[in-house]
């Protein structure tokens, strides 16, 4: 009885219904894989009628295959193939869907992106007018490609020269500042000259003399105060010397005290912070192993060995000491 | 085989299950209060009187938190007697007044007993052995009054009887009859030797036995200061410092303070018989700085409880 229970059910089944059991599996998996070629955003076109275009460009400037088409900013397609063409040029072959294929007439243009130069490359195609004939699939689309990094060094180049030319041309005409100016220069300094001749005297004149004694004289009496009070500095002076000898190194060690303190605060104030959520975790925690230690206590035979905690609420009475 | 053992094990489970009963878990109020009040109650029986104070007290503010008057009145009563347990009369009589007013309310006629006995005993420590007397004399002829109380108020009553050197102090004594328990015993020792001098050693000594059997540390400083005091007037001041510094000592780890000065008070004088001026005025200075709030833990000799 034990054994036939044991005996998997597909050997109760029929042969045709075995075989109908495996028709239904291979079907479910073709309709998934059908599924899956249908909505995947690679291969959802790829039942979709196409054509292709032809163009030739001499730099390929970061176009591969699988670069994308465009056609008002809508990818219609991709470029299917690279290769030489016989007048040693690069022949691209762009495969684009059918269903755009009114949008590009005879006078349509193509161009490289200019964000090819760095990697981005796409193809941009302009849409024709409507009164133009469409290109024929397998026709030829002229393809015009956007400046290379040289060109746009060559472009540059010009401009270099300008900057050049410029600085030439200043530096002539500092050179050209003429003898008769410098003279006048001297001639006006040789008049300052004069003047400060001329107050020089008057210091030299018995008033300006008694000003200058008398102005002297108070500067000796100052600088004589100002000497004391230096002597009496000097000692503290000296003090502040031999504190300060000591200051770089005090302040590395406090420097290194603060970054340490700072440290250790910082770990403080994290541990700090999980402190309050572990005393209550702790505290549950403690709540339940009492819940526990309660239970296990009422249950016998540990309750008849553990005993009960008094109720009293009064100390025990006793002869005064 | 596989099945049998199976059975059994649920067997056992079940008989487990039957055996056992649902615990009761208390509001957390109930809980604290228990485990304040059994924490304190520990730290008395261990002498640690700060400590018991101290969970007595939290144990009152839980009950005050819920309005419990019974209990209350409890905690109160137990603050007064491990605050005398320190010789802490001014607290104890506040704690005192304070139970008394929740009574006047809720009446307990055991608290309210136990309140005469704790008064007459800080009457005692106060040395007015008169009011003291008065107290228990109404509580001794109080019918109402349980009977252990009873007799701690007999053994009290006789205290009051030879301190205030009162004529009928031996008859008090008799009335004490034979004692229970070494606490008893030892405390009778003390009261007898206080009315026989020519036995007083060995009654010290035989209290000072029973009290260590029961590792009761007031009663251990008591029977040595009371031995320091009756070697110190037979000018035995040799003996006498022995005992008093070893009560010192009991006194200090209890953070008694106001027993503590008053035995540096005694050692100042057995110091300066002995000569030892420098100890002397060191003991007065001490006595000095308990007397005005000191702190136990900051004077020599100190192992405090806390």
């Amino acid at each position: 009885m034990a054994e036939r229970e044991q005996v998997h059910y597909i050997h109760r089944l029929s042969y045709t219904a075995r075989e109908r059991l495996v028709g239904v599996f291979v079907l479910a998996a073709i309709l998934l894989l059908f599924l899956l070629l249908a909505f995947n955003r690679q291969t959802k076109d790829f039942f979709e009628p196409k054509f292709t275009l032809h163009a030739e460009i001499t730099d390929a400037q970061g176009v591969t295959e699988d670069t994308p088409v465009m056609v008002y900013g809508l990818q219609v397609g991709k470029v299917s193939r690279l290769s030489l063409s016989p007048n040693n040029h690069i022949a691209v072959t762009m495969t684009l869907l059918e269903k755009f294929h009114k949008l590009i007439r005879a006078d349509s243009t193509a161009e490289i992106s200019k964000l090819s130069v760095i990697g981005n490359a796409a193809i941009s195609i302009k849409a024709g007018s409507p009164d133009k004939p469409e290109i024929p699939s397998d026709g030829n689309l002229e393809l015009s490609q956007p400046m290379s990094v040289d060109q746009m060094l060559a472009q540059v180049q010009p401009v270099l020269a300008d900057v050049k030319s410029t600085l030439s041309q200043i530096n002539q005409l500092t050179h050209s500042i003429s003898p008769e100016d410098l003279s006048t220069i001297m001639h006006n300094m040789a008049a300052l000259s004069g003047n400060l001749k001329v107050i020089t005297n008057q210091f030299a004149s018995p008033e300006g003399s008694a000003n200058l004694n008398a102005a002297l004289q108070n500067l000796t009496n100052t600088l004589k105060q100002a000497q004391g009070r230096l002597a009496e500095l000097q000692p503290l002076i000296k003090n502040a010397n031999a504190a300060s000898a000591d200051l770089p190194g005090l302040m590395a060690q406090t420097h290194t005290l603060v970054t340490q303190l700072n440290t250790t605060m910082g770990t403080v104030n994290t541990q700090l912070q999980a402190l309050p959520d572990l005393v209550g975790r702790t505290r549950q925690v403690l709540d339940e192993t009492d819940a526990t230690l309660r239970a296990v206590d009422n249950t016998w035979p540990i309750s008849s060995s553990v005993a009960k905690k008094p109720t009293t609420t009064l100390t025990p009475v006793q002869p005064p000491p | 085989m596989k099945h049998r053992r199976l059975f059994l094990a649920m067997s056992a489970t079940a008989l487990l299950t039957a055996c056992g009963s649902k615990p009761v878990v208390p509001p957390p109020v109930v809980s604290n209060s228990q485990t304040f009040m059994a924490s304190g109650m520990a730290a008395y029986d261990d002498n640690r009187y700060t400590e018991a104070r101290s969970f007595f007290g939290r144990a009152f503010m839980e009950y005050r938190s819920v309005d419990d008057l019974e209990h209350e009145a409890d905690a109160l009563t137990d603050l007064a007697d491990a605050g005398l347990q320190q010789g802490d009369v001014t607290a104890a009589r506040d704690q005192i007044a304070q139970a008394r007013a929740v009574l006047a309310s809720h009446p307990q006629p055991e608290v309210s007993a136990r309140l005469r006995l704790l008064e007459a005993t800080a009457d005692l420590l106060d040395k007015d052995p008169a009011s003291a007397a008065t107290v228990l004399d109404g509580l001794l002829n109080d019918a109402s009054a349980p009977a252990d109380i009873k007799r701690a108020a007999l053994f009290t009553r006789t205290q009051a009887a030879y301190d205030a050197k009162a004529p009928d102090a031996a008859q008090w004594l008799a009335k004490l009859g034979k004692p229970e328990g070494d606490l008893e015993q030892a405390r009778l020792d003390r009261l007898q030797a206080l009315g026989d001098a020519g036995k007083a050693t060995a009654l010290y000594a035989d209290a000072l036995q029973h009290y260590q059997a029961a590792y009761y540390r007031p009663g251990i400083a008591a029977a040595h200061e009371e031995w320091g005091a009756l070697l110190m007037s037979q000018q035995d001041w040799k003996g006498a410092r022995d005992h008093l510094q070893r009560a010192l000592n009991v006194r200090l780890w209890m953070n008694d303070a106001t027993r503590s000065a008053r035995i540096f008070d005694q050692l100042q004088q057995v110091d300066t018989a002995l000569g030892d001026s420098a100890t002397a005025a060191q003991d007065a200075k001490w006595s000095d700085y308990l007397k005005n709030g000191g702190d136990t833990t900051k004077t020599p000799y100190s192992g405090s409880s806390n």
